[in-house]
């Protein structure tokens, strides 16, 4: 029935959820005095109950406005010992789980709408629950009843792949205490921090993949955490497989035996769940003689395998395959390692010569923290430091070096990604890489100073080289070699000289080494997904002020280039140039 | 082929003309002579006399971007002279003139001159003939209904009634058609190339007559033929000129474009003959003024034009290619120094400009 906002405008919180039953919306509806519990612990200003039409049923429900509401979703509940308190979506205490998925959006201007459509929702929510598929429900949200239900219950972390087959698996002790389950102790260190799990004890575990909602319409999260729960949905699937059946015997001879449940959701990826079997001594630890409810205690899964926690952060998982070498970990440099880390990349190879000063400290992705390392290992720790699974390995050395001793070391990779700041030895690798058909794309990245801008040039990609590093120099007016793409006019003197030679340094800031990173991680990611089919250059400017105020001039390219610009390989490409083969 | 880009816009700096709003010369005699004309004007109604006043505008060359400096150096300054008047208050165009002749007749030792379309106003400086002011005078139907339709008054003083006529002209319209016909990169090769036919022209014609083609005939057939030569490096946003391929390509229209048509001189006799009409009103053969033999004439030096360029296209040493177009396009088109045209190997050692 509608009910104009200007009606309920005047209203008290207390009044329109009164209005509630005027309007037909429930009925029997009786204020609910502020000294009640309830209304105490869930710091309400107003409260109603009144009973909800769900088909042939009736259910009394609670409806709670908090003093942060309409800033908040009014909270509804069930009576916790009642007919509907094990409905799915019905939490512990008898709060209905109404809230849509996406994070809503409430219109601060019409709290009676508010009220009205989220008694609505949990109507709607209580009515799928008495008719609808209700262990179909429950299994879909089964990590979310696990933790509702046993709020107090032991975390571990799970790094294994929750698939469809039973096996045996591996638990993690931290000085006495069960801190993970993992296939193998390999897997686990490639979730920790550098990479190792020696001070770690393990005993063997269980990983089971069960589907209750398929066998049981009336599944309930709370029958897995008893004996009559693991007969019936777990001891048939391992009794399957006799010869697991008998190694978990053999190997599982700790006191408890961790039992990983993997529950199969309808929606998609299968639920983790564990328990704690304490095994009866002599007897298999799922002997259903030997085991009473007192033997199982639930504990909690905390899922931190590679497949679940890339896709959260974005990344993609087939990048898992991917290597990648970065040539240059100094600013740029070490945020592109660090943003394709992120971004999900198997492996990434480091490669640079020198060591971390504290002058870096206000540019580089490691701050101060490994000062006096050499960059490839302090950016290597801070990527371990940060982030699992990514593989990270070292070249203490000088690219022109390393193409010496390995010539056709690029072949290795699926791509280089170039941030020396040195064009002649870029321009140097730019040729090695055009001069061998089975080197990988390259990007090669640069910054121009005090800020103008920057550029990512995504070349050698498939047969075609058209459009290279090379084809970015050619010679100016006075004959002197010049960047096409420059924004700086050539030949100016942009390093600043703080304390005397070896200071010297090109100015531009943290914030524009983010930017090219980002540019050239967003072009990697394009090139190794196969989104990418020819040469691109990506050029960025910045605001010319500092510069100009320091005397400089900026050349006709950064007065007449948009503020970004993206060119084809074929717009880049130079008559004359030595290197390119057009497709 | 070699590169004379450098010298094509050297030779323009040469020949061109700036334009009256950049030319504070220009701008202050243009001035002295409608101020006289003013005052003028002024006197004889305080005499009794029926003077209608006028606003006036820059038309010609300078205004369009076209002007070049006169070999004669006897600069020309185009000004159009707008009445207020109705054209039907005049029947006799000429009695205008005659009023602005009347004016401005004692203004130069030189004198003033009544041409058939305009009234020239001649300067000199020490002696010689140094610049003139053209007037043209014009009419409209109705001096109240805006824009105004502009009628030229064309006759001499002494003009038959059958050589006295408002001719329908539109003078501003013309200049927006040629200032619209290209932008930017385009519209400043255009009119350097226009220029330089220029050039060309008044070292290749009789200045005196309708021997070579009218100024105004050679921008109209430019802006209709023209194809730019422009380049932009689409990375480092650098504007690069061909002037000579777009002269060359220019020429070569200009030649295909002759048709064979039937003499007006001689009727019954076929000649090859240009015809250009004007964009405007009154929307005739710009080249109509000239004869058969002219025509001729033109088409022959244009073909002769177009060899040389094709031979500069072949010449490989820019000294030599200037050589040429200095000896048969114009005198005043620059030859480098040999040194300033060989490859300079530039600084091996530079600073790069870059970090990362």
């Amino acid at each position: 029935m509608p009910t104009s906002s200007v009606t309920v405008a005047t209203l008290t919180s207390q009044q329109f959820l009164e209005r509630l039953g005027i309007d037909g919306h429930l009925w029997d509806v009786r204020a609910i005095k502020p000294r009640l519990a309830w209304y105490k612990r869930q710091t309400l200003s107003a409260a109603v109950e009144g009973t909800l039409g769900l088909g042939d049923r009736r259910a009394r429900v609670q409806i709670g406005l908090t003093t942060d509401f309409p800033a908040r979703l009014p909270i509804i509940t069930v009576n916790p010992h009642g007919e509907f308190a094990e409905l799915p979506h019905v939490e512990p205490d008898g709060a209905v789980c109404f809230r849509p998925r996406d994070e809503p959006l409430l219109n601060h201007d019409d709290p009676y709408g508010i009220v009205r459509e989220a008694l609505q929702l949990a109507a709607e929510t209580l009515y799928a629950g008495l008719y609808g598929n209700r262990a179909a429900e429950f299994a879909n949200e089964i990590v979310a009843y696990w933790r509702a239900y046993y709020p107090k219950a032991a975390t571990v972390m799970g790094v294994l792949t929750p698939d469809d087959r039973a096996r045996l698996v591996t638990a993690f002790f931290d000085c006495g205490v069960r801190c993970a389950v993992g296939d193998t102790p390999a897997s686990f260190a490639a979730f920790r921090q550098f990479r190792n799990v020696d001070k770690l004890t393990f005993v063997n575990a269980v990983y089971v993949p069960i589907n209750p909602a398929a066998s049981d319409p009336q599944f309930h999260p709370r029958h897995l955490a008893t004996a009559h729960g693991l007969n019936v949905h777990v001891t048939p699937v391992l009794r399957q497989d006799q010869d697991l059946w008998r190694s978990i015997e053999q190997h599982c001879r700790a006191r408890e035996v961790l039992v990983v449940l993997g529950v199969q959701r309808p929606s998609g990826r299968r639920g983790l769940v564990g328990l704690i079997v304490r095994r009866r001594e002599g007897a298999h630890p799922f002997d259903a003689q030997a085991i009473d409810d007192s033997r199982i205690a639930p504990c909690y899964v905390d899922p931190v395998d590679r497949a679940y926690l890339l896709p959260r952060g974005g990344a993609n998982t087939d990048l898992g395959r991917c290597r990648v070498l970065v040539v240059g970990c100094g600013a740029v440099g070490g945020y592109v390692a660090m943003n394709l880390a992120r971004a999900g990349l198997g492996t990434i190879d480091l490669m640079d010569p020198d060591s971390f000063e504290a002058a870096n400290t206000f540019r580089h992705a490691c701050g101060r923290a490994y000062v006096d390392y050499r960059k490839v290992v302090g950016l290597k720790l801070e990527i371990e430091r940060l982030l699992p699974f990514v593989k990270v390995r070292t070249h203490q050395t000088d690219v022109l070096a390393w193409m010496r001793e390995q010539p056709e070391g690029f072949r290795a990779y699926d791509l280089i990604v170039l941030a020396i700041g040195n064009p002649t030895v870029e321009l140097r690798v730019n040729a090695v890489i055009a001069a061998d058909p089975k080197a990988p794309p390259a990007i090669f990245t640069w910054l121009e100073p005090l800020g103008l801008g920057g550029h990512a040039l995504v070349t050698h990609i498939g047969a075609s080289s058209a459009g290279c590093f090379q084809c970015l120099y050619e010679r100016g007016e006075d004959g002197t070699l010049v960047c096409r793409a420059a924004y700086a006019h050539p030949g100016g003197r942009y390093t600043r000289d703080m304390m005397g030679c070896g200071s010297q340094h090109m100015s531009f800031g943290d914030l524009d080494a983010q930017r090219a990173a980002m540019v050239v991680a967003r072009r990697a990611l394009d090139v190794l997904q196969g989104n990418l089919s020819e040469s691109e250059l990506v050029s960025w400017k910045g605001n010319a002020d500092a510069f100009r105020a320091a005397g400089f001039k900026t050349t006709e390219c950064y007065e007449r280039s948009p503020p970004e610009e993206r060119l084809p390989g074929l717009m880049l490409v130079r008559t004359g140039c030595p290197l390119c083969k057009p497709a | 082929m070699a590169n004379i880009q450098k010298q094509f816009v050297q030779y323009d700096d040469i020949i061109r003309l700036t334009r009256y709003e950049e030319n504070a010369t220009l701008v202050k005699r243009r001035n002295a002579v409608l101020n006289r004309l003013k005052s003028r004007f002024a006197a004889m109604r305080d005499e009794g006399k029926d003077v209608p006043t006028f606003r006036w505008f820059n038309q010609g060359s300078y205004e369009m971007g076209t002007g070049i400096d006169p070999k004669n150096g006897d600069y020309d300054i185009d000004v159009g002279l707008d009445f207020n008047v109705a054209k039907s208050k005049h029947p006799n165009p000429v009695d205008l003139k005659a009023l602005v002749y009347e004016a401005l007749k004692d203004q130069t030792s030189l004198g003033t001159v009544v041409k058939r379309s305009c009234v020239t106003v001649r300067y000199q400086i020490d002696g010689e003939q140094v610049y003139h002011v053209d007037l043209a005078v014009y009419t409209s139907e109705d001096p109240e209904v805006e824009p105004r339709r502009l009628y030229l008054a064309k006759g001499k003083l002494n003009s038959g009634e059958e050589h006295r006529e408002w001719e329908p002209s539109d003078p501003k319209g013309l200049a927006k058609w040629v200032a619209e016909r290209f932008r930017n990169e385009a519209e400043v090769q255009f009119l350097r190339v226009v220029r330089a036919l220029k050039g060309w022209k008044s070292c290749h014609f009789d200045h005196n007559g309708n021997a070579g083609p009218p100024g105004i005939g050679l921008t109209i057939a430019a802006g209709r033929l023209f194809r730019p030569e422009v380049a932009i490096d689409p990375v480092s946003k650098k504007v690069t000129f061909d002037d000579h391929k777009a002269l060359r390509a220019l020429v070569d229209d200009m030649l295909r474009s002759f048709s064979t048509i039937t003499s007006e001189e001689k009727p019954g006799t076929l000649v090859e003959r240009l015809v250009v009409t004007l964009p405007v009103s009154p929307d005739k053969d710009v080249f109509t003024k000239m004869s058969d033999s002219q025509m001729a004439t033109f088409n022959t030096k244009l073909e002769k034009l177009r060899i040389l360029l094709d031979e500069v296209q072949r010449e490989e040493d820019p000294v030599e290619a200037c050589k040429m177009m200095n000896k048969r396009f114009d005198a005043r088109f620059p030859v480098p120094p040999k040194e300033e045209t060989g490859q300079s190997g530039g600084r091996a050692i530079t600073s790069s400009g870059v970090s990362a």
